[in-house]
């Protein structure tokens, strides 16, 4: 299959991504999306393999805590000027943001902890279900 | 604009994420500036990989980084670089080389740029003349649709309203014009795609372009001047983009 130079577009009206271009060769979609094919040529890693490696891998590495605390302290003034006062639309948009920063860093700092909780909540419903069926009995018996 | 940059360097929504930066500069060539060139591309080391197909394109290559050079485009990209090794029971193991956000590898792109420009400009001086006519930077991601920040979270909750329900897959491209003056003009294309799987992740990108339409274009000579002043305007925007969505 061939594509077309869409970059080098020779109509002035059309404007197409900067992207979308240089897959000539290849035959395949754009750049963009490009990423996704499983590409481990030359130890270069397709953006869909990284992404299920191990998320908030990437979190983690890019915000230190100097930052997360900055984030932390902002927070905590718009939440105290909400009770007190009340925000502009500007000032809840920005809640809403570092909301979001300082939900994906704890869910990445602590994921591993979470993981080890669930299991041994886990291994305690198991336990409790073959206590119950040895006695007869059912955990969801009304 | 810099300053407010830096300030925020490594604490954007996209740091979150496997962001991957592409540059796309087109300008004012003719065909026969393919010898130029395959000159340039093979003035580069044995470090670099060097493809050129006859007439066409020439790509060059290393550790994630590609270039890709045609007469009138030049598109310079980075992938994640990553090292793959079995561990001890033979099973592979990912493991990546060097932490580096969006921002320090657009900064790498646009030095390699920039050494790319030199070189086409040392082997045949009129390049430096030749005038710019776009330039564009990009963002592409993926992310689960869990983690999506807010202000793309918008801008997918916009496409539900229609039918007041989710959506099962989409692929779409939205083009807006942020400002215009002089036969300067400055659009972003807003790219989404996932697939109907339920647990399919979100495909997205974002392209940030200025093209020159003015009697007075700028020149490859003068791509850094242009670049400094161009890329924190992207970045910010993407960051802006990602905070507010269509927000008012």
């Amino acid at each position: 299959m061939s594509c077309q130079t869409n970059f080098a577009t020779t109509s002035p009206n059309i404007i197409e991504p900067t992207a979308q271009n240089y897959n000539l060769d290849k035959g395949t979609e754009p750049q963009v999306w490009e990423q996704d094919i499983t590409d481990f040529t030359e130890n270069t890693c397709s953006n869909a393999i990284l992404s299920h490696i191990k998320p908030g891998l990437r979190t983690l590495k890019n915000f230190d805590k100097e930052k997360m605390t900055k984030f932390y302290q902002a927070r905590q003034q718009l939440i105290l000027k909400e009770i007190e006062t009340s925000l502009t639309p500007e000032e809840n948009i920005e809640l809403t943001y570092l909301n979001w920063q300082i939900d994906r860093y704890e869910m990445a700092k602590y994921a591993n902890d979470f993981n080890a909780l669930e299991d041994v909540i886990r291994k305690h419903t198991d336990a409790v279900d073959v206590i119950l069926k040895a006695a007869g009995l059912s955990a969801y018996a009304k | 604009m810099q300053n407010n940059l830096q300030d925020n360097e490594k604490s954007m929504w996209f740091d979150n994420f496997y962001a991957v930066p592409t540059i796309g500069i087109q300008y004012e060539s003719n065909r026969s500036d393919i010898f130029t060139i395959q000159k340039t591309a093979f003035s580069y080391d044995e470090t670099y990989k060097v493809e050129c197909s006859t007439f066409r394109q020439c790509r060059v290559s290393k550790e994630g980084l590609e270039i890709v050079l045609e007469p009138g485009n030049i598109i310079a990209s980075h992938k994640t670089h990553i090292e793959i090794k079995p561990d001890v029971y033979g099973r592979p193991v990912v493991k990546e080389s060097e932490s580096k956000t969006y921002l320090s590898t657009l900064k790498y792109l646009i030095s390699t740029l920039y050494d790319l420009i030199t070189r086409l400009c040392e082997i045949d001086s009129k390049n430096r003349h030749r005038e710019i006519t776009q330039i564009g930077i990009v963002l592409s991601t993926r992310m689960q649709i869990a983690d999506v920040p807010p202000g793309i979270s918008s801008l997918l909750e916009a496409q539900t309203r229609i039918w007041q329900q989710k959506l099962l897959s989409y692929d779409f491209r939205l083009l807006t014009e942020i400002s215009k003056e002089n036969g300067i003009s400055t659009r972003c294309h807003h790219m989404a795609k996932k697939t109907p799987e339920p647990d399919e992740d979100l495909d997205f990108a974002l392209d940030y372009q200025r093209i020159y339409r003015s009697s007075n274009n700028p020149n490859l000579g003068s791509f850094n001047k242009i670049c400094e002043a161009f890329y924190p305007e992207a970045v910010l925007y993407f960051e802006s983009f990602g905070k507010k969505g269509i927000q008012k």
